[in-house]
């Protein structure tokens, strides 16, 4: 009798969703996309919803199903394969690893679903296009800016994000750009935080512990994992105007510590992101007569017809004079 | 002589005949029952859900977690618990992968001996340390956990592994007679490991350890070979699972398969296996592992938040042990 009874409590359950998600199925048929991001931390999150708030998602033409990668490449690959067997129309897909991307942007090509990438990159040719800002372009203008900072002498450290995503990889190239050119700054320690705040905090604090006084900058990443040293910093009762840090992002927090002068940080622009992968999305699909709705494209990005392959959306330097016109 | 714990085990296969005998096969077969209702609530929401191509994905999704379940099921059923599995399918992937890149190209056979050896050797390591020392079998495995990872970081250098050879990566993408590589592989683990258990002299021994030790030790049961053997079981599979997700995701990825051990012990309870041992059967993982796999493919297709999946797998699996505490009072 237990067996049965859990048997109809599945049946309710499952009948009850079915119901709730037959409640709403629009009359015409609107082009159904599927958004795949690699997980959903805060910038991501904020991607996706400013996908949600583009007028063809608003008014119904397009259809938005988000997959969420949960940080796992083969969550992707499954997800890859549900949306081909689904007949989806497009794709707007941010890798979590640039080599497992591959082959399901391989497959999806192979069934005539056109991907657009965003936010990460992919070792793949067969992108529609790419819309995302240029990350080594990011890497390099923050070691520039602290190099500067620090009068071109000096030690730095390097927090990380997880080895092999493709942020990490181009950011980090950017840097080491800026660095071979400037022998006078030498880094002492180079870890990876894995874009966590928590895991940034615990690594400088030992680094802190290492290597006391001789830290003379820190770059990181992203503006979590500077967000963790800045603590770490405090926590030992270190100015942290005395170490400059800088990082990217520019989420609210990181605009927070721009304002106390305590961070300098690139604005990644997550409508830009969002909204011109959609466009050219329902550019791929419905061809050249479509006219883009992104604010980006009067506003810094070239549309060029929707047929460049990449799209590289600007970056915009957060200091204490203009973060104001970003603080929500 | 015959130990007491082979009672409990799913009785054979018989047509039932009369109420009560009907009522006795839903509740050996009650989770085959939710599975076919949570299909028919599934296909009812979305119209993809019956189609021919969506169940290939959701066996093909579901091979990685089943392999790695049927093995920790031979352990759970011997009254330990298997934690280092996702860690050991890192490392097994890792130490095949590398020698199946293009610029260390090794016969395939090569590269699967090796991850499978790895994979037992530590699962021999786990069998080992319980058995002969008596320690806590969580303990013992979340240290193996622990250390696996870590040495699939330093083997990997931090790095990703890609640039995998065809013949390595058509364990993942190729397939036999029309069906998927990975379905055919947990096809032919479920077939060796349900004779094993059921036919074999071991087989039995596996229940009977898990049903009462000592009285398995006094029947003449070599329980510290058993239990060895079942952790070495687990170990093998765990590296089975790890080449395939290699070969899926094409490239061997130093952070693959964390908390995949949960998602696998998640399937050994739901399918009904005692977390007290001596009881549970491999369909019943395989089918646990099917409604996990299902459920994260049908909500998927319904567009709801993983969000609220998560919510909804924690439930099934507490529903699934409140079944199985209420039926052993």
């Amino acid at each position: 009798m237990n067996t049965l009874k859990t048997a109809a409590a599945s049946a309710a359950a499952g009948l009850a969703i079915a119901l709730a998600c037959h409640a709403g199925i629009a009359q015409t048929r609107p082009y159904r996309i599927a958004v795949m991001p690699f997980g959903l931390p805060e910038y991501m999150s904020k991607w996706s919803a400013q996908m949600q708030d583009h007028p063809m998602v608003k008014s119904g033409k397009v259809k938005l199903t988000v997959l969420d990668g949960k940080f796992d490449p083969l969550v992707q690959t499954n997800q890859m394969e549900t949306v081909i067997t689904e007949k989806y129309d497009a794709v707007i897909f941010a890798p979590m690893d640039f080599n497992a991307a591959t082959a399901p942007i391989a497959k999806a090509t192979a069934a005539k679903i056109p991907v657009v990438g965003s936010v990460t990159r992919a070792d793949s040719d067969k992108l529609f296009a790419y819309v995302g800002t240029n990350d080594v372009e990011g890497g390099r203008l923050i070691a520039e800016h602290l190099v500067k900072q620090l009068g071109g002498k000096g030690n730095v450290v390097i927090l990380e994000g997880p080895i092999g995503n493709s942020p990490q990889l181009l950011r980090q190239k950017g840097i080491q750009q800026v660095l071979a050119a400037n022998p006078g700054i030498k880094v002492i320690a180079d870890k990876t935080a894995n874009w966590s705040r928590a895991e940034g905090l615990t690594v400088m604090e030992n680094w802190l512990s290492a290597y006391g006084g001789r830290i003379n900058g820190v770059i990181a990443h992203n503006d979590e994992m500077a967000l963790g040293a800045i603590e770490a910093m405090k926590a030992k009762k270190i100015d942290p105007k005395t170490i400059p840090v800088v990082a990217i992002d520019g989420i609210p927090d990181g605009q927070r510590a721009v304002k106390d002068g305590n961070l300098f940080t690139l604005y990644k622009d997550a409508s830009a992101e969002g909204q011109g992968a959609m466009d050219l999305a329902v550019r791929a699909v419905t061809g050249a007569a479509y006219k883009p709705a992104a604010e980006v494209w009067s506003n810094g990005l070239a549309w060029r017809d929707g047929t460049a392959r990449q799209y590289d959306v600007p970056w915009i330097a957060l200091t204490p004079d203009n973060v104001g016109k970003y603080l929500r | 002589m015959t130990p007491a714990a082979e009672t409990r085990v799913l009785p054979a296969l018989r047509v039932p005949t009369g109420l009560d005998a009907w009522i006795r096969a839903m509740k050996s077969y009650g989770i085959v029952a939710a599975f076919v209702v949570l299909c028919a609530a599934l296909g009812f929401a979305s119209d993809a859900f019956f189609t021919w191509g969506n169940w290939t994905n959701i066996i093909r999704q579901t091979a990685i977690n089943g392999i790695l379940a049927i093995g920790v099921t031979f352990v759970i059923l011997t009254k330990g618990i298997d934690l280092s599995v996702g860690s050991i399918m890192a490392l097994a992937g890792a130490v095949g992968a590398s020698l199946a890149t293009s610029a260390n190209p090794h016969a395939l056979w090569l590269s699967v001996a090796s991850a499978c050896a790895v994979g037992a050797g530590l699962g021999a390591v786990n069998g080992l340390t319980v058995a002969r020392w008596s320690l806590p079998p969580f303990v013992v495995t979340l240290g193996m956990l622990s250390a696996a990872r870590g040495i699939t970081f330093i083997f990997c250098d931090g790095r990703p592994i890609p640039n995998l050879s065809e013949s390595f990566l058509a364990m993942g993408s190729g397939d036999v007679l029309g069906l998927p590589m990975p379905i055919v592989l947990l096809a032919l683990t479920f077939l060796a490991g349900w004779f094993t258990l059921r036919y074999t002299v071991f087989g039995r021994h596996v229940y009977a350890v898990g049903g009462s030790e000592k009285s398995a030790r006094t029947s003449g049961v070599r329980v510290a070979r058993v239990v060895t053997l079942a952790y070495v079981i687990s170990g093998l599979l765990a590296a089975l699972a790890g080449l395939v997700l290699t070969a899926r995701t094409t490239a061997a990825l130093p952070q693959a398969g964390v908390a995949y051990e949960l998602d696998a012990i998640a399937a050994v309870v739901i399918g009904g296996t005692s977390l007290a041992g001596g009881v549970g059967t491999l369909t019943g993982t395989l089918f646990g592992a099917l409604i996990i796999g299902t459920i994260n493919n049908g909500l998927d297709l319904m567009g709801v938040s993983s969000y609220y999946q998560q919510i909804v797998k924690g439930a099934i699996i507490v529903g699934a042990v409140l079944l199985d505490a209420s039926r052993r009072k």
